[in-house]
């Protein structure tokens, strides 16, 4: 789906809500965060497909809900968001999810069509999402939060709203989980897989 | 490296690493930063290019973290972009206008037609002037002054190569006129070295008086022995005093003529002789019906003889050819 510039004008014309904000402070926001939410967006189960609406979702509540952040909790705020986001868009996934799983399945009985793309970083990515896709949510939360963007566990507790304990317990189990389901898919694909 | 808190084959890690590292390389499409920015009403970050693109390909490392800087970097690219176009453009007109200079100088200085030179005579009489002077030409359209009208709108289409005396012939001054007629009978005809050196004298007399009116540096005094002592066969032939043997200071001053072509350079029935091999060879081609030689040889003689003495011959034969008729 293309968008010209004058599509992208008329859309920055109807944006009234978020003209009295500071703009210099959301556009800093979605210049610092936008990758990170994109990537934990897709790291949380939201397919290509629909990534960039749920992107873009993320930034509106932020920029309307600008003047309650606090500053420098801006990605406590937005990962916040990030993760009802994402909850909210499996919910409505359904069919998609099926739909993935069996893909997941097909992967781990002929894994053999594959092996000369295992190299690959895409290739490697896919197996991720399908490794992630399998762990409870919450444990995928917290497996994001910390393994992939490299967030503290107080800093977890801040934005799922949960106590360090239950972040530890969670990380823990995530990871348990997370190595299990590698070796499988590691002994399907065979030895060479990733090097 | 992740602590995995658990014992694990370290193949199964190895594999556990490069599925979380290849999650860092994935970054959204530019179009998806530009839609939200303008969904957010954030119209200077629509057009910024090099920070979108930059941003991409520097957000795994972290590079998104530096919106001061990527600020100022998309600002600084920007413009940097329209400094180039603009540097761009100026040179690219200089170079044209230096190219335009060097063309226009090459022409001037390298004959167009080294053939015509190499042939041209040594003093173009014409024998229907009446007396002789002398003209200092450099170059195209150089002189004429002393010229008459007549000779003056003919002479540019002859398309001098260099700096050449030529004898272009007003009635201006009796002291020349005896030498004038002198000088035509030798070239029309058979008048003795003799008499051609007399002509050449009373011809470069006129020219040293004549060569203070051309430019300093472009009259004949400018040009130095060494100017033309390297000079190739054009000139050399195209001057004539030195080899004559009729003590021609101001001549040899300025054009040392190698003896050999100066000598046949005067020789009186030169430039007949050639036009009758040119007219031969032109009867010659029309018997042939050889039509490339033949048009290459009028060119030729209307090149090198525009006032020769063959005219009618060569516009029989002319006619002829283009009447299709031996």
């Amino acid at each position: 789906m293309r968008h010209n510039t004058s599509e992208m004008s008329a859309q920055a014309e109807l944006a009234e809500p978020f003209a009295e904000c500071d703009a210099g402070r959301l556009e800093r926001l979605l210049v610092a965060h936008f990758q990170p939410v994109w990537r934990m967006l897709r790291r949380l189960g939201v397919d290509v497909a629909s990534v960039d609406d749920e992107a873009q979702q993320v930034f509106v509540i932020a920029a309307e809900k600008l003047h309650l952040i606090e500053e420098g909790k801006e990605r406590a705020f937005l990962f916040g968001t990030v993760y009802r986001v994402a909850a909210n868009s499996r919910r409505s996934r359904g069919r998609k999810r099926e739909d993935s799983d069996s893909e997941a399945m097909d992967i781990m009985r002929d894994p053999t069509p594959h092996q000369d793309e295992l190299l690959g970083q895409k290739r490697r990515r896919q197996i991720l999402d399908e490794v992630l896709e399998q762990l409870p949510f919450d444990q995928r939360t917290v497996l994001v939060l910390s393994e992939l963007e490299g967030m503290s566990r107080s800093e977890i507790a801040a934005v799922l709203d949960l106590s360090e304990g239950t972040v530890a317990s969670r990380q823990r189990l995530a990871k348990q989980h997370f190595l299990r389901l590698a070796a499988r898919f590691q002994a399907r694909l065979g030895a060479g897989a990733v090097k | 490296m992740t602590n995995w808190d658990e014992a694990v084959a370290p193949e199964v890690e190895r594999f556990a690493e490069a599925l979380l590292d290849s999650a860092t390389a994935d970054a959204p499409s530019d179009a998806a930063f530009r839609r939200t920015a303008a969904v957010l009403g954030l119209g200077s970050l629509l057009g910024s290019g090099a920070l979108l693109v930059s941003g991409a390909a520097r957000a795994s490392s972290g590079m998104f973290a530096k919106v001061g800087a990527t600020t100022v970097a998309t600002s600084q690219g920007s413009a940097a972009a329209a400094g180039s176009t603009l540097v761009l453009a100026k040179w690219a007109g200089t170079g044209l206008l230096v190219g335009i200079t060097t063309v226009g100088v090459s022409q001037a200085v390298f004959p167009r037609d080294p053939a015509s030179e190499l042939s041209a005579p040594v003093v173009l009489m014409s024998p229907s002037v009446q007396a002789p002077a002398l003209s200092v030409r450099r170059l195209h359209g150089r002189a004429f002054s002393h010229a008459p009208p007549e000779v003056a709108a003919a002479a540019p289409s002859q398309a001098p190569s260099e700096l050449e005396v030529e004898a272009v012939v007003p009635a201006v001054r009796a002291e020349s006129r005896s030498s004038a007629q002198l000088r035509s009978q030798a070239n029309a005809k058979s008048a003795s070295e003799n008499h051609v050196a007399d002509v050449v004298s009373a011809s470069l007399a006129s020219v040293e008086s004549l060569h203070l009116s051309a430019p300093a540096g472009e009259g004949v005094g400018g040009l130095g022995k060494d100017a033309h002592a390297g000079a190739g066969p054009s000139r050399s032939h195209g001057m004539v005093e030195k080899s004559a043997g009729v003590g021609l200071p101001v001549a040899q001053a300025a054009f040392a003529a190698p003896p050999k072509s100066v000598g046949n350079a005067f020789a009186p029935t030169d430039g007949l002789q050639e036009e009758v091999r040119l007219v031969d060879a032109l009867r010659a081609a029309v018997v042939r019906r050889d039509e490339w030689s033949l048009w290459a040889l009028l060119t030729k003689y209307d090149r090198e003889h525009p006032r020769g003495e063959l005219r009618a011959e060569v516009a029989a034969i002319r006619a002829r050819a283009l009447s299709g008729s031996r």
